[in-house]
């Protein structure tokens, strides 16, 4: 059961020492994504609900490992998009040094990532959580010369960290309450009442803890700044992988941490909620006025993590159901997105939205994925983007709570603020304008292939994950049931 | 479970999309003009017989299903009917008389190529049988209509494809709350009569009735009312004029559509009628046709004063929905056709003269009837007939609305109504028959020695004098139309 977290991470350790050419490098960069994503899905048909003590340091704090349904969405996400991304990075880095280097962290925090949802109590969530922080350092502070990315790569560290020692306090606060951190769907009964008055102190110090990582305001600030990432990792990192392991967090203390009761309609719910409703708002307002096309997706990343942070705050029957098919679907839609902006940057170096004016015609294919893409971000119907808004404001009405209302007012205000965020770009792209000329364009072929393909993948998925979604939301239900 | 039988109702969706896409491949020979036009003409012919093929043959299907309960499915019924007849119609004409007219025009490509998969989005929005049918052809069609409005990229079209993107969009998710209350609260099928769930419903009628007003103000963004009026003003004089002509004359009445799938289908009249929502709509449409009109009659640039002309004649056909009377709906639906049917034709009016002339502004206009007599009596037919004179078509539907109004019994507004519609007469006939007066009779200083015949040649002649038959034929023989109006009117009331 540990293969798919110990594989990547050895393999990836390794890869500076055994010198190897570049193609072949590649390819086994490749093979061992491949190799893991294979392991994620043979692990997770092959184990469930079988705890693996690895490390016991007392009766309650002990390293521990095991597999439900709710882990196994978070891990076939990654299983699936990580070696798409590699693909997508061997087109990317070709322009960049130290590429040996990036790839061994790649791989390490593939497996350091893998391990959060594998983990069977909140303290070795804790544990591989900071390590996902330290193990991804390196890949933000690549281009380490410049001194944007220093300070970026500061930036993160410590808003991770600071996160992550608030999270800490109120796991053990949880601890002491209930004398286990292991996870039980519905939260575990507080055995020592002595320290009842602290549950929602100490629900509220994970959630902010958490969503640090999910860029919560007012903590939204690290995850634009972090944009001076090499692009694969801005793709995965910060739309999947350590954003969405912050979300994942959260909702494991919600559902499987806390009691949900003791929780539910305190202001421990309530000041979550409204967090989570500002940073909608705000994150979607700063995307539109930012320019720097990475900038701008990562404040709509911030902004659409907050819808999943609210929906599963929420805490009613179907939301968990609606926030895990909004992980899955924003997952998709937006590292689309970021693998368009990013081929974008580094082969013809347009960064800001005047940038790309007029290169609708020429790069008809990698454009045309963007505008499904962008109409998956709005929501439009066909697009896996309608399908978790439909879940998202269905379970919010559901609540039948002023909060709740107030945040489908925002989840709406936010859409029509994706619009303008995203087909800005769209129409600068198709209509700059008859007095444009086209000989600033020049002549661009298309996306190279290593990129192309990517791309091309997740916008199918996109767009299919819009039309044949039952099956994942049946097994959604099944977790919501506690299956 | 559906046989192939019923997956006839797909093929006047995909036809003109599919020879739409088509064209993309045979990029080279449909860049030749002359193999465009034919191409376009027989798609869209071959459009209009299969719509009404569909119409006659009923019945419905499901296309897929986005979620257990979130089916996407076409259905014919009595809307489809009036709406699929008009769109296909519509388009037929304003194709025929774009020939000519884009000649002046660039990208013509790019052009018949949005312009087939508006059609086809359009023929399907009005055979959709759920919201969610509803609402996502009305955003596909706001997204494939938006290169029409911004087709000459100039900057002012930019401008205005922007604000008619950004409007539409803010309207359809305004709309959207709509749809999810709908579907949590009742069913989103659309029923005669409406289809909510009463157990349901009891305790939450206040949140519900501000759901439901957001809801028919977001779709009323489409239709041009007061406070979303804004994109139909700076986006209808921007596009080329048939492209204007099809906006103001058939996507406007989506927004129609719309609003009486939700009034009628979804929530029901006996949930709206006699509550602030009912008055408010009202008070919004009344003001929209008296300051469209206003406007309408500031206004020198004439394609704008048609488009703020077509602001106020389709709140015409909202008020008539506001009334939740069935003499007010009759006359909706009365306006709406009659509306659809004569602004066009004013568009196509002008978009002649521009073609010609190149004049742009009312006042440069005087005079120009002796120079094109046959393009400026259609418009004089399409004037009189926007004004309300009898014979003219639109003496019908405003009689309707009239009456319909007064017969809601709601104090002041039942007094109201007619003045407001009586005054907006008035300004109507400002604004567009004295255009005609000055057409024909520019005055003693005029110089007749100057006049040389203009008109257009046949292929803008023939959809102008069709449709200003259409006109009058319409509204002295208005009888067919007014018991098959009345008979849906029966239906959901």
């Amino acid at each position: 059961m540990l293969l798919p977290i110990i594989i990547p991470i050895i393999f990836g350790f390794i890869l500076p020492f055994i010198k190897l050419e570049d193609k072949i490098r590649n390819i086994y960069v490749l093979c061992i994504s491949i190799l893991t994503s294979c392991m994620v899905f043979f692990t997770c048909s092959k184990f469930y609900n079988v705890p693996i003590n690895l490390l016991t340091i007392n009766n309650i704090y002990n390293i521990s490992f095991n597999i439900d349904n709710f882990s196994k969405v978070f891990m076939y996400l990654l299983a699936v998009l990580w070696p798409i991304t590699s693909i997508y990075a061997f087109g990317y880095m070709k322009h960049l040094d130290n590429v040996t280097s990036f790839f061994r962290y790649f791989l390490i925090a593939y497996g350091i990532a893998l391990a959060v949802p594998l983990s069977a109590n909140a303290i070795t969530m804790y544990l591989f959580y900071e390590l996902l922080t330290f193990a991804t350092l390196p890949l933000i502070m690549h281009e380490m010369e410049d001194k944007q990315v220093l300070h970026a790569g500061k930036i993160y560290l410590i808003c991770s960290i600071l996160g992550a020692s608030m999270a800490l306090i109120g796991i053990i606060i949880l601890s002491s309450m209930t004398g286990t951190t292991d996870f039980v769907f519905g939260g575990n009964q507080i055995t020592n009442l002595e320290f009842a008055n602290y549950k929602q102190v100490g629900y509220m110090l994970c959630f902010f803890g958490f969503s640090v990582k999910a860029a919560i305001f007012p903590f939204t600030f690290w995850l634009p700044k972090a944009g001076v990432a090499p692009t694969p990792v801005t793709a995965l990192l910060h739309a999947v992988a350590v954003v969405k392991a912050g979300v994942f967090a959260v909702m494991r203390m919600t559902y499987f941490g806390y009691d949900l009761n003791g929780i539910r309609g305190t202001y421990a719910q309530v000041l979550p909620m409204s967090f989570a409703i500002i940073t909608i708002i705000y994150a979607s307002f700063m995307a539109v006025r930012a320019q720097n096309l990475k900038v701008r997706f990562a404040y709509s990343t911030a902004s659409n993590l907050s819808y999943v942070l609210l929906t599963a705050v929420s805490m009613s029957e179907s939301s968990l159901v609606a926030s895990l098919t909004h992980m899955i679907s924003h997952a998709i839609i937006k590292i689309s997105i970021f693998f368009i902006v990013g081929a974008f940057l580094v082969s013809y170096h347009m960064k800001t939205i005047d940038d790309i004016k007029g290169i609708g015609g020429k790069l008809s294919i990698s454009c045309a994925c963007f505008v499904i893409s962008s109409l998956g971000l709005i929501g439009i119907p066909l697009t896996c983007g309608f399908i978790s808004k439909y879940y998202i404001i269905t379970s919010l009405i559901d609540v039948h709570s002023i909060f709740a209302t107030v945040g489908i007012l925002a989840i709406v205000i936010s859409s029509i603020l994706t619009v303008i965020y995203t087909m800005t770009i769209v129409i600068k792209m198709y209509f700059p304008g008859n007095n444009f000329d086209y000989s600033e364009v020049g002549e661009l072929n298309e996306v190279p292939n290593l990129m192309l393909i990517p791309i091309v993948i997740t916008t199918v998925g996109v767009v299919a994950l819009g039309l044949f979604s039952s099956q994942m939301i049946e097994f959604f239900k099944l977790i919501a049931q506690g299956i | 479970m559906y046989s192939m039988k019923d997956y006839i109702l797909l093929l006047p969706v995909l036809f003109p999309i599919i020879s739409a896409l088509f064209t993309l491949i045979i990029k080279k020979q449909f860049s030749d003009r002359s193999f465009r036009e034919k191409y376009v003409f027989a798609t869209l012919v071959l459009t209009l017989l299969f719509t009404i093929c569909t119409l006659v043959k009923g019945g419905e299907v499901v296309l897929c299903n986005l979620t257990e309960n979130l089916p996407i499915k076409l259905k014919v019924d009595e809307m489809t009917y009036l709406f699929n007849m008009l769109v296909s119609v519509m388009w037929l004409f304003s194709g025929f008389y774009s020939f000519e007219y884009m000649k002046h025009e660039e990208n013509n490509e790019s052009y018949y190529l949005f312009y087939l998969l508006t059609e086809g989005v359009l023929l399907a929005l009005g055979m959709a049988a759920n919201f969610m049918t509803l609402y996502l052809f009305y955003e596909f069609m706001t997204f494939l209509s938006l290169p029409l409005a911004l087709h000459t990229r100039t900057k002012e079209a930019i401008s205005g494809g922007l604000k008619y993107l950004f409007y539409s969009v803010f309207g359809a998710s305004l709309a959207l709350i709509g749809f999810f209350f709908m579907n949590y609260y009742g069913n989103i099928e659309f029923l005669a009569g409406g289809n909510l769930y009463p157990y349901l419903v009891s305790g939450n009628e206040e949140l519900l009735k501000v759901i439901f007003f957001l809801t028919i103000l977001g779709f009323s963004a489409k239709a041009g009312m007061f406070p979303l009026h804004g994109w139909l003003i700076a986006a209808h004089p921007v596009a080329p004029a048939p492209a204007s002509a099809v906006l103001s004359g058939v996507i406007t009445k989506a927004g129609v559509l719309a609003i009486i799938r939700v009034i009628y289908y979804q929530v029901g009249v006996n949930f709206l009628r006699g509550t602030w929502v009912q008055y408010a709509f009202m008070t919004l449409t009344l003001i929209t046709i008296f300051m469209g009109s206003m406007m309408a009659y500031k206004e020198n640039l004439f394609k704008r004063r048609l488009a703020y002309s077509s602001v106020s004649q389709v709140s015409y056909a909202l008020l008539g929905l506001s009334t939740m009377h069935p003499i007010g709906f009759v006359g909706a639906l009365l306006q709406v056709v009659f509306h659809s049917v004569t602004k066009n034709m004013l568009f196509m009016c002008a978009g002649a003269v521009i073609y010609k002339t190149h004049k742009t502004f009312v006042d440069e206009l005087k005079g120009i009837g002796k120079n094109m007599p046959i393009t400026m009596w259609c418009f004089t037919i399409g004037a009189l007939a926007l004004v309300g004179i009898p014979p003219m078509s639109g003496f019908v539907s405003k009689w309707f609305l009239a009456q319909g109004v007064i017969n809601t019994n709601i104090p002041i507004y039942n007094y109201l109504g007619p003045i407001v519609l009586l005054c907006s007469a008035f300004l109507t006939a400002g604004y567009l028959i004295t255009i005609s007066i000055s057409a024909f009779i520019p005055g003693s200083d005029f110089k007749y020695e100057n006049v040389q015949k203009q008109d257009p040649n046949f292929f803008m002649l023939i959809p102008l004098i069709i449709l200003a038959v259409l006109c009058v034929v319409l509204g002295a023989y208005p009888t067919l139309l007014i018991n098959f109006f009345a008979s849906i009117a029966n239906l959901i009331m």
